[in-house]
């Protein structure tokens, strides 16, 4: 569906992509995973045709999207990062449009398609209103409804998800889901669960470049040289840990908790193989029995954190600190509050303690 | 393009400018018409209102052209006009229709004067016709290039600011072309500058120095061997230039009821190299 060759886009000196290369099947949903400012809704907008490459090709269902735009367009339905609407038409007005646009002019064809279309993402009961009263995740569902018109094989979504409550989120993931089963999809995302949840197969972006791509789980692992077995053993915290020590397969533990005569383990181990008969064996010789034991791969997170070059305890230390940040301005803030208040009214100074919980 | 028009006819409906138009527009001609004409008596309405309300494109001009792709790009519509199968030229043709289509609605209130008027006296109908075909004409090469500055900027107080400017110059331009000074070398010297500029020009475009040497010797090349071959060029040669540029000058012609083929063709090409100009400047943009 989608064949994408050495695309290069240089502003100025800025390299924002550089160099990217893939292809899509039909019938796929991929997901196009990077952090932001990575150039994802760069490349979307050369796939589409909305900028130009510096170099490179793209080509659309077989068409060139620069030698024969009109017939690669046509294949498209393109959700942008901030969803196109036109603020002072109702929906049926802005829709209606749309068709035009797509050049679906047969007044029955029109009717049906956007009934379709505005049955698919529920805002049926919102045709009549205009789109700058909406709200909005409603605006976001209007901007997908645009792209479905005229049954494209081809979707490209931009941050789809960006901006909705987490039930609409799981809303419009389900509908995207249920929307692959008919077309192509292209959907790009900085929300690594997002892309876990929908795609069949990933591309990892970073600074322009594509530093991965295959699906959600081999990713996960290729990307791990060992794997967590999180358990619970019923004994002391040292029987337990002797056993842990000699273990061969175990490179390293943290126990996490001991409670009632349970000891909860994190162990780290040495292969990639599913060590967890051998570790059942080995506690069952010294009469440990296991409660519970599942092995944990490593997540699509860690593979993203890896690949762009951050560190995961770096990343949290890191937000960490940002939001202890935030605490300590938000605490200075309000003793400040307090305080005035406290001098001009001393009978606030029990409300203002109330608001204090 | 149907798409375009219609949506555009739309929303000048659904906004205030239409109205706003053609309110200045009759307001304008009315007092015209009535002081004058009916007032005074005189019959010729080519000569008297449109002469005199051309100044009314100052205004006229920035409101129906300034939102037609600001406003776009302000709002990212553009990303979905620009990947729409739909051809740039048919974008740009489709708006600067939509937007002509006032002007020619507006023209039909002059008609209906001219009736009221030939009720009590004798019109020169063929001076009517005329003159609505010069004014429409004058109005549409404006149009043309308001709409081309509205295609630069992202900002529709910039864009019509800029407008404003522009067709305010355009209607000083008579006046400009008596006052520069008549001798030769002023002209090499402005063709000189221009030479420069456009070298510049293609610097900043391509970054390479030898196009740049080239297209400046060429173009020194082209004025000294004209220099020499036709020195009378040169004569008079700024005011020459400006006239090429004057879209009222020709107006004039078609309000004393002269239908000239070749003001006609000015106009219309004027209009065509101004959608040229924002075609490539939408074209332009995708490579930035």
């Amino acid at each position: 569906m989608i064949e994408v060759k050495n695309l290069v886009k240089d502003y100025g000196k800025h390299h924002a992509v550089k160099d990217i290369s893939f292809s899509v099947p039909d019938g796929q949903i991929v997901g196009l995973l990077g952090p932001n400012g990575a150039g994802k809704s760069t490349t979307m907008n050369i796939m589409t045709g909305y900028i130009s490459a510096t170099s490179g090709e793209v080509k659309i269902g077989g068409y060139d999207i620069l030698e024969q735009p009109i017939q690669a367009k046509k294949l498209i339905g393109y959700l942008p990062e901030i969803p196109p609407l036109y603020e002072d038409m109702t929906v049926a007005e802005y829709l209606n449009f749309i068709c035009d646009l797509k050049g679906i002019r047969k007044k029955t064809e029109k009717e049906s398609s956007i009934n379709e279309v505005t049955e698919a993402v529920k805002i049926s009961d919102m045709k009549g209103r205009l789109i700058k009263n909406l709200s909005k995740g409603y605006k976001q569902r209007v901007g997908l409804a645009q792209a479905l018109i005229g049954n494209p094989p081809l979707l490209i979504l931009d941050e789809p998800t960006v901006g909705l409550d987490p039930n609409q989120i799981i809303e419009i993931r389900a509908l995207i889901k249920s929307l692959g089963q008919k077309h192509t999809i292209i959907l790009s995302s900085h929300i690594l669960s997002e892309v876990n949840a929908i795609c069949d197969y990933v591309l990892i972006i970073d600074k322009g470049t594509l530093v991965a791509e295959d699906t959600p789980e081999h990713l996960s692992e290729d990307f791990s040289d060992t794997d967590n077995i999180n358990m619970s053993v019923k004994g002391s915290r040292e029987q337990v840990e002797e056993v842990l020590k000699v273990s061969e397969y175990i490179r390293d533990y943290k126990i996490i908790d001991e409670k009632d005569g349970i000891v909860d383990v994190q162990a780290k181990t040495a292969t990639k193989e599913d060590i967890r008969d051998n570790l059942f064996f080995e506690f069952a010789e010294e009469k440990l029995p296991i409660i519970k034991m599942e092995r944990e791969s490593l997540s699509l997170e860690d593979v993203f954190l890896k690949l762009t070059g951050q560190d995961v305890e770096e990343v949290e230390s890191e937000a960490k600190k940002a939001s202890e940040q935030i605490e300590k301005q938000g605490h200075h803030g309000f003793s400040f509050k307090r305080k005035k208040k406290a001098d001009s009214k001393g009978t606030e100074q029990a409300e203002t303690a109330e608001e204090d919980k | 393009m149907k798409a375009i028009y219609l949506k555009e006819m739309r929303s000048y409906f659904h906004s205030l400018a239409a109205y706003i138009y053609f309110a200045l527009f009759i307001a304008a001609t009315g007092v015209y018409f009535s002081v004058i004409c009916m007032s005074y008596g005189y019959t010729d309405y080519a000569q008297y209102v449109f002469s005199n309300s051309t100044i009314l494109y100052i205004v006229i001009v920035p409101i129906l052209t300034m939102r037609l792709f600001a406003e776009e790009k302000k709002q990212r519509t553009d990303q979905l006009l620009y990947t729409s199968p739909i051809r740039s030229g048919s974008i740009v043709f489709g708006k600067y229709l939509a937007s002509v289509t006032l002007l020619a609605i507006s023209m039909l209130v002059s008609i209906i004067e001219a009736g009221v008027l030939s009720m009590f006296g004798n019109v020169n109908w063929k001076t009517v016709l005329t003159g609505c075909l010069g004014y429409f004409l004058l109005g549409a090469c404006l149009m043309a290039v308001g709409m081309f500055v509205s295609s630069l900027t992202d900002n529709q107080m910039i864009a019509a600011a800029l407008s404003f400017a522009v067709v305010l110059f355009c209607m000083l331009l008579p006046n400009i072309s008596n006052v520069v000074p008549g001798r030769a070398r002023y002209t090499y010297i402005v063709c000189v500058l221009a030479v420069i500029l456009i070298a510049w020009f293609f610097y900043d475009e391509t970054k390479n120095v030898k196009i740049t040497a080239g297209v400046g010797v060429a173009g020194i090349a082209i004025i000294a061997i004209l220099s020499k071959v036709k020195p009378a060029l040169f004569d008079n040669g700024l005011s020459k230039i400006i006239d090429w540029f004057s879209v009222l000058d020709r107006f004039n012609d078609f309000c004393s009821g002269i239908l000239n083929a070749s003001s006609i063709i000015y106009y219309v090409s004027f209009i065509a190299v101004f959608l040229f100009l924002t075609m490539q400047g939408i074209e332009k943009r995708r490579w930035n």
